[in-house]
Parts: C-alpha cells; structure tokens; sequence
C-alpha cells in the first residue's frame, strides 16, 4: 500500500512557481466545487436541447435546417390532395406543387424528407397524411437514382429524422430509438446546437417563417444555403453510381400497392456530368421505371449532393414530373 | 485516438482516471501497470497492428538499456551496443519516414503516380524513438540505474505525450513515477489540469481549425494567388500552427496534471519572442532542448576538442573571429538545424526550412557576439513600470523583425515543395495578382471574416497571457521560462471559482459541439 501521506503541491504558490522557492502544502479547497460550476452550464444545454425541440413553435425560431420543412408533412390534416408525392430531399427541393397542379389542373403536395431523415422515419409521414386524409388518387415515390434503398445506406445526417421524431412521436417511440441507436441519441444535443451560427439569426431579423412558407408551397422550399451552380466538368462520384439497390423503395411501394392505392415511382432528374449515362440502362433491382431525366448540370446546386436544383430550375423539373404523373392521372 | 474527440473524451478518458483510481487502492506498480496498458489501448485505437511496432521497439531498446547496464551480464563495449541501438531505432524511422516518400518521389516521376501511397508513418514514431534513444545515451554515460521494464514502459508510452510530445526527459519523469505517494486521483490536481485541456481545446477545435481552411486553399494554389490573398493565407496558417500546436501542448500538459504528473513545458508564446534565438527557445522547447543536448552540444564539443589537438584556440575571443564563429558557433548550428529539418519530413523544402532557421540563428549569435548585448538588457529585461517607451518601440520592432524571419520558413514548412514554396513566395510579393483575378475574381480579397480572425488571432498571441501564465498560481508545469515571468499586455489569472468554472464550461460545451468531425494534430504526421 502506499503511503497515505499527501505528497505537498505548491498550490497557490507564484513564488514556487517562478522562483523555485519551497512552499507550505495547503490542502485545496473550492475544487470540486469548481467542477460542478464547470459541469452545470453543459449540463443544462445538453438537457434542455430534447424539451426545446419538442416545443410546438420550435420550427418558427428553431436553427434547423431542413426542419420547417420536415415539419409540414406533419401538418398536413384535411388536405386532401390527388397527388401525394413522398421521396427524398430531391422531391421537396425539386419540384413546386403548384407548378404541378396549374398545368394538371390537380391537388398535389410534397411530403418532404431527406436521406438523414428516411432511415429513421422511414414513411412515417405517408402514414400520417393517410390516416387525416381522403384517400389519394396517386401516391409517387419521388427519389434520387442513389436514394432507393435507404435503409441500408450510412446516412450522416440521421439527426434530421430525431429532430422529426421528437418533435412528433411518442416518449415510448423515442426511448424506442434510443435503445436501439443510443450514440446517435446521445449526440443529438449536440448536432442541433451546432446548426447555431449567424446565419442562423437572418431569418429570424427578416421575420421569415420557414414553416408557414414550406406549408404555402404545399411542401416545396427553396435551399437557402445559396450554392453556386454545378461546374458544366462535373463527375459523379462512384460511391453514388454503386448505390444500384432499390430494396426499400420497392417494399414501400409494394406495401401501399397492397393497400388499395395507386403508386409510381418515379426518378429526379440527374446532372448531365461526363458519367451520367450509368443511370440510363440500369435494372433497378427489378424496380419497373423509366430511367431518370438527364437535365444540365448548370440547373443543379454545387453542394455535394448532384440532386438539389437550383432555384430557377424547380420549374423546369416540375413541368418534367407533371408530364410524368400526366398519363397516370388520365390527363 | 485524438485528443480532441468523443471517444477520446468521453470514453477513454474517463475510463483511465477511473481505472487509476481503482489501481492507486493497490500498490503504486498498479497505477503505473494501468497507465502503460491504457496508453497501449489509446496508440491502439488508430492502428492496432502498429502496436507491434511500438512494442518492438520499447521491448529492443528495454534489451540494449539491459545490456548497456549489464543487468543482462555480457562483454560487449558499451559504446558499440549505444551505436547498435541507435542504428537500430534510426534504421526504422527511416525505414517508415523516409523509405516510402523517397520510393514514391521516383516511382511519381518514373510513372505519374504514388505506388505507396497507403503506406502509414506509424504515429509518434519520432517521439518515442527519441526519447528511449536519449535514454540509452545517458544510461551509457552513466548517472542513474536501469528502471524497472513497468516504469520504462509507461515513461516510453504515457498516452499524453505518446503522439506529438512533449519529448520527455527520463530525469524529470521517472522519479514522478517512482515517488512513493498517495496516488489517488486529487480534485486540485484535476481541476487545474482540466481546465488546462480545456483551454488547449478551446485553441484546438475552435482556433487552430478555423484557420485552416483558409490557408489550406491558399497553400493549394500557390501559383494563382493574390497578393492580399497570399498575405491571408501565410498569416492564417501562422496562426493554425500556432494554435494547433499551442492546443494541442495544453492539452498533453493538463492530462498528464490530471494523474498528478508534471510534464515540462514545451510551448510559451513563440510569436512574442524578440529574436530567433528567443524563438527556439520558445516554440517546441523539449525538441530544441533535445537536439542541443543530443546534437549540437556533441557536434560542438567535437571541433572544440579537434581545435585544441590542433592547436587553435576555442575562447570567446576565438569565437568572435569570422573562422572560429564558422567553426565553433555555425557548423554545429547548421548540422544540427540541417538535421532538425529533415526530421520534419522528406523534401527538400524541410531542409531549406531548418537551414533558413540555421542562417537565422547564425546571425542572431553574430550580432550578439560582434556587437555585443548592448540593447538586450533593454529589451528582454525590466517590469512594466521600469521600461521605457523607446524600449517598447524596440521591442516591438525586433518581435516583428523575428515573426517576418519565422513567416519565411513556415512557407517552405507548409508548401507541397520548393516549387511550390517559392510560388507561394511570389504571391507574397503580388507577383500573381493577375493570373489569380483570371482563376477567381471572388477569391482576390480575403472576406471581411478572414480579417476579423486574423486580426482577432493576432490580440490573441501578442496581447493575452499564455496558459501557464494563467495557471501560474498553481505551478502548471516541472519549470518556468524568463519570458513567462514578464507580464502580458492583458493580464488574468485562473483560479477554481464560480466564474471561472461557468465560462470554461461554456468553452468546453462549445468545443464538443465543433468537434464532430474532429480533425488530427499538425505535429502528428512528424
């Protein structure tokens, strides 16, 4: 054992410190009092993120990105639209309802989502609208070549979907989650205080709200990242042309199909970058549709991602996807 | 595994201070047990089969410390097992640092491609290679007994100077380990030790890391840069190295605090030093106390020997000549700043580094010894209250004088090559302005952000107290540097209260945030 004799510390002690001068041991006070005035700050932010995001006008003044939007799909109670349009962050980014129902002369709505948001809601959303609504004459799966089989794909951005669950689920349902993905649970205070910057505080000094404008657009929204344009040089990455699987949509489809309703699945537009064509001629896993439209990539945003439009683009793909839906709807 | 990193603070950590607390119930061989295996499983999280190199090579030179002291009894001269040794370990440091960058360097010009370019420096390499080699030199000279292969081993690998030092000293450290103490975990020593880490984190995650996205375009395109755009970028990365390095010392610091263990300082405001002898005294102090020690102090005592068999005189006077300064002050200078260089990595352009610091030192210990320290007093000495104007205008302008020398090399330390380096040099002189409106019009001026935090950066450096001024209350670290005891501009000092603990809390919570895609150390890759 060893001795229980406190070795001497030079707390306190500038003298020993600069000086090298021996100095009497002092026994420290006030430290671990320190700690829990260090710990207490965290402590409470950390908490506090999951009962802030629960609070009904979080998406008014909320730093969320993608959340106002997300959140409409959850608002969407006697809508009754024709058309039900559910897919990925392409679909919402993509097309403008009304664009779609001037020139169908029809209701649709988009139900947005996002890659992050998929696998942990997975169609939760379409749930919800069919269980406050009148049955749909059309429900269209609307994905990016890549997005088909999201289940299994590693998303990074799954906190879009915690943000949706907690917003819009049961404490059972979220404990639920937590059991089953607790490191994501537990970094969720964390990526929602990091959507905190000043971009954050524009919207609110312009007095926008997210939320209200998603819900006029009938679930469409601008991205307001302002991204440049996508470079005429483009390449997509490999990792996206290997994603081929279509597992998930195909279930999904079959599950509603089962169900009485009519579904299509159909493809965003993809950019028209040197390896575009790898799209044209694929299976899909077996997935019946017509291969995706190839638009310029100078109608697409520069963010990584080669499947958000650029705003003044949104029409153009929307009128694609209205010819698209056209026949189904015996236009 | 980072430093600044979730597994790291959140799971490693707090598992080796519990697993101390429990060993330092036992036996102090416990606690030093749990340090070394801990360390193992921290240099093991990046790459596990890099352990076997790591061992290795603790287990060799455990071998040669046994042989050279005769705890295994043999016949052999000492001073062929030291050269054996050292061969050996320098063997695989080249073997790792330099074999593949050189086989890649022909491979890319006899074939357009790097043929090894998988191939891994196993991390910290150089660290614990020199320590354990600084071991053996002294166990060969004398002066101390063996240690036992626990203490060896938790000297060779506690996790906090593991990676990027500080290079540790066997002197100052293993009596810490020896001392027979209550080893429990103390609330002073964590307190103050914590908040060490978190200021270090606070540099890290939320300096270093916003510089480095600006410097790193404008060093990746040297050849269209603007000059205000050079200017950002040579700046920038100033202050990413600084603060990288800074943060990251801090931290190594404050977690050895944290088990009660004292490293000795290795960072003290480098940019505020006056000139470039001041520098190297304050930027990486254990590297330049180790290659004075271990290489410029045997070089020089070399030729001083070779002078006086041949008859020539090693005096001061004798230094003061144009020959003997040459001989007694440059050579070593040079081959020891020639050597500091190459261990930065394998290019040419690490080698113009350390030589441009060789040409700088050198001149530095010429102005001292032909015009004698006739404005030192002035400017490296006296208190706020005793110093003169005149004496703060001079001392501003030698620290600026020293910083423009530093900005020089650190082109050359951070440029792809020479090429490259020099390119970057000629944006510094504007001489690509045109070709860089060509390239991106937008990227011509710095935005108003990057002059904010170069501008909030440099207050930083040049205004505030270092870390261990801070903590100098409560003795941070084995000793203090003469520059530590001036005061700063700005002056405040850490103490464990309410206020204290609030705003290092909101540090902390801010850091965690930012680090979610945590990003590696500088110093790692040497």
């Amino acid at each position: 054992m060893p001795s229980q004799q406190t070795i001497p510390r030079p707390h306190e002690a500038p003298e020993a410190f600069l000086t090298g001068a021996p100095v009497p041991a002092r026994q420290p006070q006030g430290f671990l009092r320190f700690f829990f005035w260090l710990f207490v700050l965290p402590a409470i932010f950390y908490l506090s993120a999951i009962p802030v995001v629960r609070l009904p006008s979080y998406e008014r003044w909320g730093p969320s990105h993608y959340g106002p939007a997300l959140d409409f799909a959850y608002t969407t109670q006697g809508q009754n639209a024709d058309v039900v349009v559910f897919g990925d962050s392409s679909a919402f980014l993509g097309i403008d309802p009304r664009l779609v129902n001037r020139q169908l002369g029809v209701k649709s709505l988009v139900l947005p989502n996002t890659a992050g948001s998929l696998p942990v809601l997975r169609d939760q959303a379409l749930e919800f609208y069919l269980a406050h609504n009148t049955r749909p004459r059309l429900i269209v799966m609307y994905f990016t070549a890549w997005d088909l089989d999201f289940d299994t794909s590693a998303s990074t951005h799954l906190f879009e979907g915690e943000e949706m669950l907690l917003r819009h689920d049961s404490p059972r349902q979220i404990a639920e989650f937590a059991l089953h993905h607790p490191l994501e649970f537990a970094a969720f205070p964390l990526r929602s205080y990091s959507s905190l910057g000043p971009g954050v505080l524009k919207p609110l000094l312009r007095g926008d709200n997210r939320a209200r404008q998603a819900a006029a657009a009938l679930g469409h929204a601008d991205d307001s990242e302002n991204y440049p344009p996508l470079d005429q040089r483009c390449t997509i990455p490999s990792q996206l042309i290997a994603r081929d699987r279509a597992a998930t949509v195909r279930a999904l489809a079959a599950k509603y199909q089962s169900r009485g309703y009519e579904v299509a699945v159909y493809l965003a537009p993809v950019p028209d970058c040197t390896n575009a064509s790898a799209f044209a001629n694929r299976g899909y896993d077996g997935l019946a549709i017509a291969p995706p439209a190839t638009l310029q990539a100078s109608a697409f945003l520069d963010d990584g991602l080669y499947a958000h439009m650029e705003p003044a683009s949104v029409s153009e793909a929307s009128r694609l996807f209205a010819d698209a839906i056209a026949k189904k709807l015996g236009k | 595994m980072l430093f600044n990193s979730y597994p790291f603070l959140f799971c490693f950590l707090p598992i080796a201070l519990i697993g101390y607390q429990i060993a330092a119930h036992f036996h102090r061989r416990a606690v030093v047990i749990w340090l070394a295996l801990a360390s193992l499983g921290f240099y093991a999280y990046w790459k596990p089969e890099f352990l076997i190199v790591l061992g290795a090579s603790i287990v060799f030179n455990y071998a040669m410390a046994s042989l050279i002291s005769r705890r295994i009894p043999n016949k052999a001269p000492t001073e062929w097992l030291l050269t054996f040794a050292i061969a050996v370990d320098l063997g695989a440091l080249c073997f790792y640092k330099y074999l593949f960058p050189t086989l890649n360097f022909f491979a890319r010009h006899a074939t357009g491609h790097n043929r090894w370019e998988g191939v891994f420096l196993p991390l910290g390499i150089s660290f614990f290679t020199f320590t354990q080699i600084a071991y053996l030199v002294d166990l060969q000279e004398g002066g101390f007994e063996q240690h036992g292969f626990a203490d060896y081993m938790l000297f060779a690998t506690f996790f906090p100077h593991l990676i990027a030092g500080p290079i540790l000293h066997h002197a100052e450290i293993m009596p810490q380990f020896q001392e027979q103490r209550d080893y429990r975990l103390r609330a002073d020593d964590l307190a103050i030790g914590f908040s060490w880490f978190i200021m270090g984190l606070f540099k890290k995650v939320l300096l270093a890391d916003r510089f480095s996205g600006g410097a790193d375009a404008a060093f990746a395109a040297p050849h269209s840069l603007s000059f205000a755009a050079a200017w950002a970028g040579s700046l920038g990365y100033a202050l990413q190295l600084y603060f990288d390095f800074s943060g990251y010392s801090d931290m190594a610091l404050g977690l050895a605090r944290m088990f009660s263990i004292d490293f000795p300082l290795n960072f003290s405001s480098p940019y505020k030093a006056t000139n470039v002898i001041d520098f190297w005294q304050r930027w990486h102090m254990t590297l330049t106390r180790y290659i004075n020690m271990y290489i410029y102090n045997p070089v020089a005592v070399r030729i001083t020997r070779w002078r006086v068999a041949h008859g020539l005189k090693s005096s001061r006077k004798a230094m003061a000549t144009p020959i003997g300064f040459l001989a007694l002050i440059a050579t070593p200078t040079f081959i020891t700043l020639f050597l500091a260089g190459v261990w930065h990595g394998a290019g040419l352009q690490f080698i113009i580094f350390g030589l441009l610091h060789a040409v700088y030192l050198s001149i530095n210990h010429a102005w001292r010894l032909f015009r004698g320290p006739k404005n030192a007093p002035a400017m490296a000495s006296g208190t706020l209250s005793t110093r003169s104007p005149s004496s703060y205008i001079a001392s501003a302008g030698s620290c600026l004088l020293t910083f423009a020398a530093v900005l020089l090399a650190q082109v050359f330390f951070r440029a792809a090559g020479v090429r490259d380096a020099f390119a970057f040099l000629g944006g510094l002189l504007g001489r690509h302005s045109a070709a860089a409106v060509a390239v991106d019009p937008a990227a011509y001026h710095p935005g108003r952000g990057t002059l904010a935090m170069l501008v909030a950066g440099f207050l930083i450096v040049w205004c505030f107290p270092n870390t261990q001024q801070i903590l100098a209350k409560f003795k941070p670290a084995l000793e203090v540097t003469g520059a530590d005891r001036k005061p700063a501009l700005i002056n405040f000092q850490w103490r464990p209260t309410a206020a204290w603990g609030l705003a290092l809390g909101i540090v902390l919570f801010a850091a965690v945030i930012k680090m979610q895609d945590p990003s590696s150390f500088l110093y790692f890759q040497f």
